[in-house]
């Protein structure tokens, strides 16, 4: 899973207390940010497919649990956006903060198009129906959101890194 | 090995998202107390009292952030709720202009109420004579209005302010009875002793004919319609100072004029009676 089980476990827990009961008190109008989402692409462009793809699973798990969307919906597809991030760091090196706003952007907006396509092959009823405003301002909001996440995460997963080496 | 490693990744994402396929497919097929919605409820109450002190702590910070999107809006209503306090402020201005030309037209009713035998008409004070000597006014009213030279001038409550001394179409000028060249037959209220009220410039005095007349600080002084330019019973101020007995054994009165000269808006003028005599060069 990682080299360090508890750094994993720490930022889990502490993510998921931030999406759970700090997201909802900063929504802007009725666009609110997907702390979980953040720190996931934030981890995985730092950690990599494998570890982001735990992160998503466990994180979106715990997400589906705590609140009251279909269950394994959004396991799956943070499983699939912690992976594909995670790839992405192979392939792209830069510390800039700018790539992982980007990297957010993008994802917010899949992450949503991909709910509302598993909402419908479910045939869940009652879903709302798709905003494209109000997703682009979600995506908007995360990425700015990631200004904030992203120098904690990197500090997180640097410790971590130095926890190894040594 | 770097083969090995892809496999296993693979390996384990493609056992995620089963799991979480799986997941998917029990809970939408479960019954609201299937094992997964109660797992959920439960996780809910777990939860709640976390989310509801987050939230406390956090309303301060909530504030904030209201603050700021409210920001655009609440610059945009400042400028409009500026602009409507200009607009009432203007709106007050007026009213209290209205207001106060209501309480001197109604003072000026009641003395015209409760002096019958005399015919008035209100003019506006325009002005005021610019030289320091002279204390003169200027009203918005002339002979093509109906007014003589002569005629005595009264403030909103009926006190004597002078007498007009010149008139053009539009315009009069008044003289004041404070002015030096102003002398207005007078008597006093309670025991209808007779005199001559003088202006000095700043004030007025009385000049008292009977030396030995009895005489009190406080006392009304009024006109006496001696002298044909103002009718009599006319309030023109009260004795304020009785000093000793002058060499010439006269009696220096000081009088605290009636009327507000600082604050004159309206006056009116006595048109009818008209004055019946034309004081003497000089003393006018």
């Amino acid at each position: 899973m990682g080299r360090n089980r508890w750094a994993f476990i720490f930022v889990l827990l502490v993510t998921m207390l931030l999406e759970l009961a700090v997201a909802p008190e900063i929504a802007l109008g009725s666009v609110r940010p997907d702390i979980l989402l953040v720190v996931l692409v934030c981890w995985a462009l730092l950690e990599g497919s494998r570890s982001g793809a735990i992160l998503g699973f466990w994180g979106g798990l715990m997400e589906g649990i705590f609140t009251t969307t279909a269950l394994g919906v959004t396991a799956f597809i943070k499983t699939v956006a912690g992976y594909v991030v995670g790839e992405l760091r192979r392939r792209v090196v830069t510390r800039t903060v700018l790539w992982p706003m980007a990297v957010v952007f993008l994802v917010s907006i899949l992450h949503e198009v991909a709910k509302f396509g598993l909402w419908s092959m479910l045939g869940l009823e009652g879903r709302p129906s798709f905003r494209l405003g109000v997703v682009a301002g979600f995506a908007l909001y995360n990425s700015l959101f990631t200004l904030l996440v992203y120098p904690v995460v990197l500090r997180v997963a640097q410790r971590e890194e130095e926890t190894f080496m040594f | 090995m770097i083969e090995e490693r892809r496999e296993r990744r693979a390996t384990l994402l493609i056992v995620l998202l089963v799991v979480s396929l799986l997941l998917m497919t029990f809970y939408s097929r479960e019954s609201e107390d299937g094992l997964l919605h109660r797992l959920q409820r439960f996780s809910a109450d777990l939860i709640s009292p976390v989310q509801k002190l987050v939230s406390t702590l956090i309303s301060p910070v909530r504030g904030g952030i209201e603050f700021l999107s409210d920001l655009g809006k609440a610059r945009t209503e400042r400028d409009e709720l500026r602009e409507r306090v200009k607009l009432m402020d203007e709106e007050l201005r007026r009213l209290a202009e209205v207001e106060r030309e209501n309480r001197q037209l109604r003072s000026m009713i009641k003395v015209k109420e409760s002096r019958p035998d005399l015919e008035l008409m209100a003019v506006k004070v325009i002005g005021s004579n610019p030289d320091l000597w002279e204390k003169t006014l200027i009203i918005g009213a002339g002979y093509g209005d109906g007014l003589k030279e002569y005629m005595a001038v009264l403030s909103e409550d009926g006190s004597l302010v002078g007498r007009i001394i010149r008139c053009t179409a539009d315009t009069s000028i008044v003289q004041l009875i404070t002015d030096e060249k102003s002398s207005v037959g007078a008597m006093l209220e309670r025991n209808a002793e007779m005199g001559v009220v003088k202006g000095d410039g700043m004030g007025i005095r009385l000049e008292l004919l009977n030396q030995n007349a009895d005489v009190k600080t406080g006392d009304l002084v009024l006109t006496s319609g001696l002298g044909g330019t103002c009718p009599s019973g006319i309030p023109i101020g009260t004795i304020k100072e009785i000093s000793e007995r002058r060499p010439d054994l006269s009696v220096g009165i000081v009088l605290e004029p009636r009327a507000a000269f600082s604050r004159l808006e309206r006056v009116m003028v006595v048109l009818s009676p008209l004055p019946t005599a034309v004081p003497e060069k000089g003393e006018r």
